[in-house]
Parts: C-alpha cells; sequence; structure tokens
C-alpha cells in the first residue's frame, strides 16, 4: 500500500480506527506524549548496602562499558576468587542504577515493592521504597551506601525515570 | 510585474541620491546635507587619540599625522563633540572648535595643539609594612642586608612559632661577583622555636631541580628537627620542591634547612595545629647508622657503584635482590669532596649518634641518586611480631595503627576469655568465625523485626536485615570478625583477639533493635537474669555494643551500672552522625565509648566527638586510599554475599565507629587474656593514667581522642605488669586545663578551669607564671583550688611584639600542669633581620625601572621610602626583596609588594604633585595555598613576578 491510498483510508476511516491507529501509530514512532496502559517490567539486577556511592543518584547505565565499570567499581574481596558478576538487562531493558547516597548507620534500605510500573505523562516512577531504620531504635553504627541497579523494559511509553525525589531523563533516539 | 521593478529601481535611486550619494560641491565629500569633520593636529610628538561624540553616532580617530577626519556623516544639524582620548607621554593636548552644530556649510576645522608637559616632578614616599608573621634568614645572599650567621645550633636564629621565613642556603659559593656568599657556602640555617605537638613545618625549595623559576639557581634543600639535646626527631630529605616534617611533642627545637646541592632561596612556614589537620609525617623511625639497603638495576653491578662511591662496601654482588650495604669510613662525609662545616663540628660533639645518623641519612639519598641505583634506604630496626599469615592481613592496615603486631608476641588472647557481640548476630557458618563461637542468642522479640519465624530464641544466626538479596549489612559478622576472626590460617583476614571466644547475641533486626531487647541481650551476656530464663555456662568477660541512638533511659543506665558493678567490660561505638550530641548507650556511665580514626590517625569524618568520648580506635574512611594498597581505607572483616540466595561468606571493608569499637573490645580481651583479675574500674584506671593510648589531640583527654589512640602493645604490657603483681593502680588524679592553651591576642583576660577528671584529692599548692607579666586569679574555685581562674596580662612597659609564657599549676604530690598562654603587644613586627627591600618606579611604557630606591626601617617594622623628582606619568610602584642578589625582585621565595595592591591592575599617577602616604603592604610570594597572615593575598598564593632591579654598587660586609 502506497503511502497516498494509506492517508486516504484513514482520512475516510471512523473515529475509533483513527484513535486504534494514531495509539499503533505513537507506539512505533515513540512519541512521548502517547500513553500506554500496560506495565513495564522493572527487576533488580544487583542490590548492595555498600556500593560506594556518596550522594543520592538516578542514572542510566545504558552501554556494555558504562556496565562493565560499575560492576568494576562494586568489585569486592573473595573468599572463593569469584569475582563479581552483574548480569546485563535483558534485551528489550535498560539498566537504571538507583543511588541512596551515605547513610550514617544500617537500617537504610531500598526496597523493590512492585514488578512492573506504569508510565504516566511520559515519566516512569520506578517502583522503589525508600526505607529508613525506624525512629526511636538502635541502630548498627556502620555507615553505609545502598543502591540497586533495575532492569526496566525499554518498550516506549517513557522518556524519563523517576525514584523520590530523583528524575533523570533517557536519551531515547 | 516588469513596471513595477521599475519603479522600485527608481525609488532607490533618489533615497541614496538623498542620502548622500550623489555628489556634491563640498570638500569633506559628506554630501547633500551631511559632512565629515576634519582637523589638524600639531606639535604632537606622539600618536594622540581623539573621539568624536554626536547624535549621529560615535567615532575615534588615532593619529600622528597634521591632518585627520572623522568618517561619519554628520547631517546638518547634528551637535558633535571632539574630545582628547589619549595624548603622548609628557604632553598635554587642547582643541580648539571642538564642538558645535553642523549647518549647512563645510564646519570649522577642529585645530588639536599639543605641548610640552611643563617638566614637573613630584616625590613620592610612604611605608610598606611585611605581612604579619613573616620573616628573614638572618644570612641570605643580598650583601645589602644586615648578617647574622645561624649556621650552627648555638647561632641559632631564635624565631617565634607560627611564622614563615624566607631564606637562602647554598651548598658552595656561588662564585658570583657582589653575591653575599660569592666565596663562602651557606650549608645550614638553624632556626630555635618552640613548638607545639602535631604542628607542621612545611618548606619550598623555591628554585629546587627540573623547575626553572628564575634561572639564577637551582638547588636541593633538605628540612631536619632535632631537640634541644641535638637528637634527630624529624628529617625530610626528599629531592622534590617540598619537604615536610611534623613535631611529635611540644617542646623546643632547632629546625635546621640544608643545602645538599645547589643553591635555592626557600620558604619555611610553621603551620599552627589547626592548619595541620590531613597533614602528617610519619617522622624517622630508628635505623642502623652507616647501614643501606640498596637496589641496583639490573644492568648495573655493584662494584661500578661501589668504585664511584669508596666509602660503600657491599655485602653481595647480586644485583637481583636487596643488597645491606656499608659506609666503611664513617669519617667521610656523604659528599667526599666536602669538608666537616661548623655545623658538623658542632653536632659531632655535641650528639655523636644523631651526627652519625644524619650523616647516614645523606650518605642514603647520595647514593640513591647515582645512576643504576633503584632505590636506597635505611636499615630500620623492626622488632620482632607475630604477623598472622592470612590472606589479606596486609590490607588491615588498622592493626599495626594499634601496635597489635607488637602486642600479638605477648598474646593472641586466651580462649578462657569472652567477648559478647550484641549485634544482628553472626552468620554461625561463615569459616572465619564458625571456630570461634560459644552459645549465643537472638533476643529479638518482634517476629517481623528477627526476619526467623519467631521471637527470642537460642539461635543468633544472622539471617539477614534486609528486606531483599543484597539488603542485608551482616554487621554482627564483620563486627565479630574485627574482634576475634580465626587467624594465621593463611585464608581471608585476622582479628584482634584470635584466640578468644565470641559469644554472638542477636539484638538488631530489620527495623533495628528496641532497648528492651538490648537490654536482654546484655543481662544474658553479662550473666544477669533476663527473659530468656538461662543464663550462659560462661558469662563474657566484654561486651561489645556497635549500636546507638539518641534516646537515653533510666532503665538502660541502671542496667549498664548493674553490668559494670558485676565486673564486665563495656564498649560501644560512639556514633556516626559528626556530632557532639550524645549517643547512647556509648555516653552512659561505665560504658566506654569510642570514636573513630581514619588510616593517618585522624577523626574519621563521619566520627562523632564530644565530652563522652573515652578513646579513639581505626573505623576507617572508604572515601580514601591514604595506605596506597590500592583499596578503600575501610576496616576489613568477614562479610556474607547472598546475591546468590545463598549466604556465601566473604570478606569486606566497612567504616564506622561500629568498626572502632571491636578493636578496642579485642584489646580489652588480650589484656583479660593476660592478666585474668582484669575489671572495669581496673580498665578505666590504666585508660585515665594513659596505659593503653597514645597521646593525641590536646594534651590528656580531649574530645576528639579522650584519653587518645589504642595502643594494644601498651595495653598488654599494662595487663603484664598487674598480673607480674603489680598493684592495681588508683585511679589517678587526672587534671585538666580548659582551655588547654590560651591565645590572648591583643585582650587583657579571659577565663580559665582547672578540674579533675580523675581519682585522688588533688589540691593546688602554688600558681607560678614564668613571666611577670601573667597573672592568674582565683574567680570561683574550691577548697582544693579547682575551678575556674581569671588569666589576666599587664602590657604596661612590655614592647611591641609577640609574648609567650607558661602558667603552672602546681599540686601536691608533684602533680602540676602547665598552660601556655600567648599574647601581642601593639603591632607585630618582624623578627630577626629584615632583609634590605628595594622601591622601584616602574615606567609600564618603556618597560624599565626609572627610579630606584632602598628603603629605611621606621622602628615599627615598617619600611620608609622615599623618591624625589619623579616626573609625572604613569608608573607601577614596586617593593621588594632580591634575597638569592640576582638582580631581580619579586621572585618565587622573596618578599614582593605593588601599590596599591598585587594583583591590582592600578597605575600611580604622578602629575607634578607630591604624594606622601602611599602605603602598601608586601608579602612572601610562595607556593603554599596561603603565606603567613598576609592582608596581601587572602587565602592565594602570589605569582612570581621577577623584575629587574638597578644595579646598587656598594661595600660588603657583615
Amino acid at each position: 500500500m502506497n503511502r497516498q491510498v494509506f492517508s486516504s483510508k484513514l482520512e475516510n476511516s471512523g473515529p475509533w480506527l483513527r484513535v486504534g491507529m494514531a495509539v499503533f501509530i505513537c507506539s512505533l514512532v515513540g512519541l512521548s506524549g502517547c500513553a500506554t496502559t500496560s506495565g513495564l517490567q522493572v527487576k533488580t539486577l544487583y542490590q548492595s548496602q555498600q556500593c560506594g556511592i556518596k550522594t543520592p543518584a538516578l542514572r542510566a547505565i545504558d552501554s556494555l562499558e558504562k556496565l562493565y565499570s560499575f560492576s568494576e567499581s562494586q568489585k569486592r574481596l573473595s573468599l572463593d576468587g569469584k569475582a563479581l558478576e552483574i548480569p546485563p538487562p535483558p534485551a528489550d531493558g535498560r539498566a537504571i542504577l538507583l543511588a541512596w547516597g551515605e547513610q550514617p548507620t544500617a537500617g537504610y534500605q531500598l526496597l523493590l515493592k512492585e514488578a512492573e510500573a506504569i508510565p504516566e505523562a511520559g515519566v516512569l516512577t520506578l517502583p522503589v521504597e525508600f526505607i529508613k531504620p525506624a525512629p526511636g531504635l538502635a541502630a548498627a553504627q556502620v555507615v553505609t551506601s545502598p543502591c540497586m541497579l533495575l532492569s526496566v523494559s525499554s518498550r516506549l511509553g517513557y522518556s524519563s525515570v523517576a525514584a523520590g525525589k530523583l528524575q533523570l531523563a533517557l536519551d531515547i533516539p | 510585474m516588469r513596471n513595477r521593478l521599475a519603479i522600485l529601481t527608481l525609488l532607490v535611486s533618489v533615497f541614496l541620491a538623498a542620502c548622500g550619494g550623489g555628489s556634491d560641491e563640498d570638500d569633506n565629500g559628506g554630501g547633500g546635507d551631511s559632512f565629515f569633520l576634519t582637523g589638524t593636529l600639531q606639535g604632537a610628538s606622539g600618536s594622540v587619540t581623539l573621539a568624536l561624540d554626536s547624535s549621529a553616532g560615535d567615532q575615534q580617530v588615532t593619529t600622528s599625522a597634521a591632518t585627520f577626519n572623522f568618517t561619519t556623516p554628520l547631517p546638518t544639524g547634528t551637535s558633535y563633540s571632539v574630545a582628547v582620548l589619549q595624548e603622548p607621554s609628557g604632553q598635554d593636548c587642547s582643541i580648539s572648535n571642538g564642538s558645535g552644530t553642523i549647518g549647512t556649510s563645510t564646519p570649522t576645522l577642529v585645530s588639536v595643539i599639543c605641548n610640552d608637559t611643563a617638566a614637573a616632578t613630584a616625590s613620592v614616599s610612604g611605608t610598606v609594612n611585611f605581612a604579619s608573621n613573616t620573616l628573614f634568614d638572618s644570612d641570605t645572599n643580598d650583601p645589602f642586608t644586615p648578617f647574622a650567621d645561624n649556621s650552627t645550633i648555638a647561632n641559632a636564629q631564635v624565631i617565634d612559632n607560627l611564622v614563615t621565613i624566607q631564606g637562602f642556603a647554598t651548598r658552595t659559593p656561588t662564585l658570583n661577583s657582589g653575591d653575599r656568599f660569592a666565596v663562602a657556602n651557606d650549608l645550614d640555617d638553624y632556626f630555635k622555636v618552640e613548638l607545639q605537638a602535631g604542628q607542621v613545618i612545611q618548606m619550598q625549595v623555591v628554585d629546587y631541580d627540573q623547575f626553572e623559576v628564575d634561572g639564577a639557581f637551582e638547588g636541593d634543600l633538605d628540612l631536619y628537627l632535632y631537640d634541644s639535646g641535638g637528637n634527630i626527631i624529624d628529617g625530610s630529605l626528599s629531592t622534590t620542591e617540598f619537604e615536610l616534617l611534623q613535631v611529635p611533642a611540644t617542646g623546643q627545637y632547632y629546625v635546621n634547612v640544608f643545602a645538599f646541592r645547589g643553591a635555592s632561596k626557600y620558604v619555611l612556614r610553621l603551620l599552627a595545629n589547626s592548619q595541620s589537620q590531613g597533614i602528617s609525617s610519619s617522622g624517622i623511625a630508628d635505623f642502623v647508622p652507616n647501614q643501606a639497603i640498596v637496589k641496583l638495576s639490573p644492568t648495573t653491578l655493584p662494584l661500578s657503584v661501589a668504585s664511584a662511591n669508596p666509602t660503600v662496601e657491599f655485602m653481595h654482588t647480586d644485583n637481583s635482590r636487596a643488597i645491606l650495604a656499608s659506609f666503611v669510613d664513617t669519617s667521610q662525609l656523604y659528599a667526599t669532596s666536602m669538608t666537616r662545616s661548623a655545623a658538623d663540628e658542632e653536632l659531632a660533639v655535641l650528639n655523636p649518634a644523631s651526627y652519625e645518623k644524619v650523616q647516614t641519612l645523606r650518605k642514603i639519598k647520595e647514593l640513591s641518586l647515582t645512576p643504576g641505583v633503584e632505590y636506597a634506604e635505611p636499615n630500620y630496626w623492626r622488632q620482632a611480631s607475630a604477623i598472622p599469615n592470612d590472606q589479606y592481613y596486609d590490607l588491615q592496615w588498622h592493626y599495626p595503627a594499634m601496635n597489635l603486631p607488637q602486642a600479638w608476641d605477648i598474646t593472641t588472647g586466651s580462649s578462657n576469655v569472652i567477648v559478647a557481640v550484641i549485634d544482628t548476630g553472626v552468620v554461625l557458618a561463615h569459616p572465619e568465625l564458625d571456630a570461634q563461637l560459644v552459645q549465643g542468642f537472638d533476643f529479638i522479640s518482634d517476629s517481623a523485626n528477627a526476619q526467623d519465624g519467631g521471637g527470642i530464641d537460642s539461635n543468633a544466626d544472622d539471617p539477614g536485615d534486609g528486606t531483599s538479596v543484597g539488603s542485608s549489612s551482616w554487621h554482627g559478622t564483620h563486627v565479630a570478625g574485627t574482634v576475634a576472626a580465626e587467624s594465621n590460617n593463611e585464608i581471608g583476614m585476622a582479628g584482634v583477639a584470635w584466640g578468644v571466644r565470641i559469644m554472638p547475641i542477636r539484638v538488631l533486626g530489620r527495623f533495628g533493635g528496641t532497648s528492651y531487647d538490648i537490654m536482654q541481650g546484655v543481662r544474658y551476656s553479662a550473666g544477669l537474669q533476663n527473659d530468656s530464663g538461662t543464663v550462659p555456662n560462661q558469662r563474657a568477660d566484654i561486651l561489645n555494643l556497635s549500636l546507638g541512638g539518641f534516646g537515653s533511659s533510666t532503665a538502660e543506665a541502671n542496667l549498664y551500672q548493674e553490668v559494670y558493678n558485676s565486673g564486665v567490660i563495656i564498649i560501644a561505638a560512639a556514633g556516626n552522625e559528626n556530632t557532639s550530641q550524645l549517643s547512647y548507650p556509648a555516653s552512659y556511665d561505665g560504658v566506654i565509648s569510642v570514636s573513630a580514626l581514619d588510616a593517618q590517625g585522624n577523626r574519621a569524618p563521619y566520627s562523632n566527638f564530644g565530652a563522652r568520648i573515652d578513646i579513639a580506635a581505626p573505623g576507617g574512611n572508604t572515601s580514601a586510599d591514604l595506605t596506597g594498597d590500592g583499596q578503600p581505607d575501610g576496616v576489613l572483616s568477614a562479610l556474607v554475599d547472598d546475591s546468590s540466595g545463598d549466604r556465601k561468606p566473604t570478606l569486606g571493608f566497612y567504616q564506622g565507629t561500629s568498626m572502632a569499637s571491636p578493636h578496642v573490645a579485642g584489646l580489652a580481651a588480650l589484656m583479660k587474656s593476660v592478666y585474668a583479675d582484669l575489671d572495669p574500674a581496673t580498665f578505666d584506671s590504666l585508660l585515665q593514667n594513659g596505659s593503653l593510648t597514645n597521646d593525641a589531640g590536646t594534651a590528656g583527654r580531649d574530645n576528639t581522642y579522650g584519653f587518645g589512640i589504642a595502643d594494644a602493645l601498651k595495653a598488654v604490657q599494662a595487663a603484664q605488669a598487674l598480673a607480674a603483681g603489680g598493684g592495681t593502680p588508683e585511679l589517678p588524679a587526672s587534671i585538666v586545663a580548659s582551655p588547654s592553651t590560651i591565645s590572648l591576642g591583643a585582650s587583657a583576660s579571659t577565663t580559665l578551669t582547672i578540674s579533675n577528671q580523675g581519682g585522688g584529692q588533688p589540691a593546688v599548692a602554688s600558681i607560678t607564671a614564668s613571666s611577670n607579666w601573667l597573672s592568674a586569679t582565683a574567680f570561683s574555685t574550691d577548697g582544693a583550688g579547682l575551678g575556674s581562674y581569671q588569666i589576666s596580662v599587664n602590657r604596661n612597659g612590655l614592647s611591641d611584639g609577640f609574648y609567650l609564657a607558661d602558667l603552672v599549676f602546681n599540686f601536691d604530690g608533684a602533680t602540676s600542669i602547665s598552660v601556655r598562654v600567648s599574647m601581642t603587644v601593639g603591632q607585630l613586627s618582624t623578627n630577626g633581620s629584615l632583609a634590605e627591600l628595594f622601591f622601584l618606579v616602574y615606567d609600564p611604557i618603556a618597560e624599565q625601572v626609572i627610579q630606584q630606591v632602598q628603603g629605611s626601617a621606621d622602628g615599627n617594622g615598617g619600611i620608609n621610602y622615599a623618591f624625589t623628582n619623579v616626573a609625572s606619568g604613569q608608573y607601577i610602584l614596586y617593593a621588594g626583596t632580591d634575597i638569592d642578589n640576582d638582580g631581580f625582585i619579586c621572585n618565587a621565595g622573596e618578599g614582593c609588594g605593588k601599590y596599591p595592591n598585587i594583583g591590582d591592575f592600578v597605575y600611580l599617577e604622578i602629575n607634578g604633585e607630591d604624594r606622601a602616604n602611599v602605603d602598601f603592604v608586601a608579602d612572601i610570594i610562595a607556593g603554599f595555598s596561603s603565606v603567613g597572615a598576609s592582608n596581601v593575598d587572602e587565602g592565594g598564593g602570589v605569582s612570581s613576578i621577577g623584575i629587574p632591579r638597578l644595579p646598587v654598587t656598594k661595600q660588603l660586609g657583615n
């Protein structure tokens, strides 16, 4: 079907078909203004209480080089000689690093509450809970730096991610 | 279309014609109703810049031609004016017909006539003051500077503390005609000064090798610190631009600048303790005189090095490994071509052992610079010590920091001693801990907090305090590993007291630890009745609580007192909020509060501090790698990796007061292993009388280090003494002065508090002051003389300067405490010799000095100058020293000032009127981030300028 015929057919189609076509077209071209109602998969690739990242951060680990660099930064001594292996995100996912920054005690935890997230207005809010130590209770006096590396579906529907007060605009071609 | 184009073209033509594009009869070619302004220039000796200001536009013209014109068309009715912006130097230019309104004919020619300025000259005078606390070496290379020899200890230049000195030293005569040291050397400069513990002394070798500053000199200077008996305390013998020393204890010292090679200016700074944060020197460890450990390059034969240096003998000839070298002729100096200097002769008599060491250091440095030598180092004395063979022991910098290897020569802990780790529990199967444990208990009463399916139970295994894989701290495992990990088993890491046993007590869960649960854990481990209904077969001797919070409670306070009274030693972490706010349980009476240190023995950035800190121990700082081992400077201990879903044993670096506390708990366990009767009161006594620590920070107890940095060797030796029948030390009187030193500045008085933080009944017997301008009057004291005093100074009859004196409170029983008091009288002036100050009037256009004078002291620390007959013009006024006599002032390492301030691009305008009180300040140009207390440049250095001065002929003389 050539372009002229396709356009003619769209002009002559009914309104619901046009909406459906719009959604389909939006999906194809990745327009951030198009809303999708299906959840996007979010899962944890890596999590630690000692990431060594001193300030809160939300970063896209959008290349194997960056993933390797992050893995290297998380390498620890081991008794069995095995190196740390952080799996890359699946082919249809992207890796997002969320760091809470340095905290004075244990008890500061990042918890992935849901396995899916739904973008709104182009923003995918990561379903992560920032858990603080319970007030009034004693805490272990070790400095921590919690972080988690998440795999987020790269299906269309959002151009930025958010977690808590952090927001990251993605470089989506 | 074509018709429209034609009409448009016609209109454009008309428009252009109206704008003067057509021809007209005017000479200036303005065309139509616009004209160009023209004029004549007469008498100008150079270029003149004229500015046209009109409503039709502005324009500038620079010319020296007889005629000029402005190319801005000025329509009829335009107002205009012409002004002279710049005229030739030494001339005044005036304008005629320079303003008006354009009429309908050519405007009148503008006439500019320049005449030479009346040959008016003026005087310029003023005073230059050097930045406060700056001094000069009393024997620089500048022949015009008053000379005072300071090349020996006996002739040492007496200086105040906290000064910055510019100086010069040369190993050999400079051979430059006119130099003070043209035919003699200036090998040593000695400065005698009262210094405080922890102070840092920095020296910039301004003309150090490979750094072409001004090309006049190149040299390598070294820095030494001697005590009053001539013992070498510290030395900095690098070949780089900066040398660094640290003062180990308060007292009188000699700071020695030594010209190892060549000649150089130097800037020497004595930093206050507050400026020394983060800077430290490790000092000189004891070494064998006249020996060195040498490594030659693979292609270098020992014979070739020995033949080039006949005083060296090598023990073997295998250049694939380090070789022991001996300096066989001890009468030879480090440089065989030299003879003994006066300083050498003096030290050889004053302190022969020190002299030998200094010569050895110089010979080693000379050897290290010999081609083919990879390195040459002293043959240090090392004490025998039991170093565990664990795989990663080398990364545990925190153990040598406590002298643990030396302590392990005495004991590695007894299995009769139990340390309770009251924490998140312990991963019981961890290979670093599984053989070290006794039965523990889990007191987390809330199952959600416990995450192990139930409330309190006898299983102290740590299931993880996180909510998901990778989110648990495994804190108790790490802490327990520091106390007593299995050690010397070739795997993993080592613990402090690996012979003792660990009682794991679980009280911290997912949400933390409740006060009640923790109390039950404490009660159980101390063998007291508790909610478990049981007590351990053998109670713990020491409790470690690497936990805390800000609330206190009577129940807790009472419990810890009860445990203390029962004979159990309690150690707790001071907290990680970088605050002096009290954290509990560390701040309870009866609990030892531990602050955390980094790898250099400084307070870790997160560590709490304050009135309840008892002792400091390594807690780590993972933001740094000051140890240079390639790992973050955390405390290495046992951990768990649950990323696979299973708890796999691993190791890791943590930082926190949680990590410092088990170091002290382990230290107490080692003591208990040697002296079984050790109880909390005895531990306290030993802590307070300095038997367990090395004093740091303010002398005596302070809010950062408490009673000092934990020293396991001292602690174990103290325990040994008790075990050998020595009496349990009475809690000694511990007299504390607050503040410990007083800097009055220009103030007349202040308040001092004298208190006893130990035992006994000390009473003030007398108060003495080392100077009669200083006095202390009881303000609010008890019958023993403890309390607050008013400290006053009387400046009557004192000349301007900086004064130091000691106030000594003498107690019965031969105890005393000394408080150093400093104050200033009037305006601080530079002590010692003043370097000659050259004043230059510099013409920036001609790029030459037009006048130069040398200043004269005004008796108040300032230097007066006066120029006469300075021709009108714009100049830069400089003042500077030329301590190396190379003909340039204001080079690096020299004093420099510029009117009104260095960094300001402001000329001194001379226009025939005398100028007086043209005052400004000079400072020393150095490479440090700030120099002295200069008000010329606050916080930034001054770049080397290098202004050539005029030659001055003067008789040389001392």
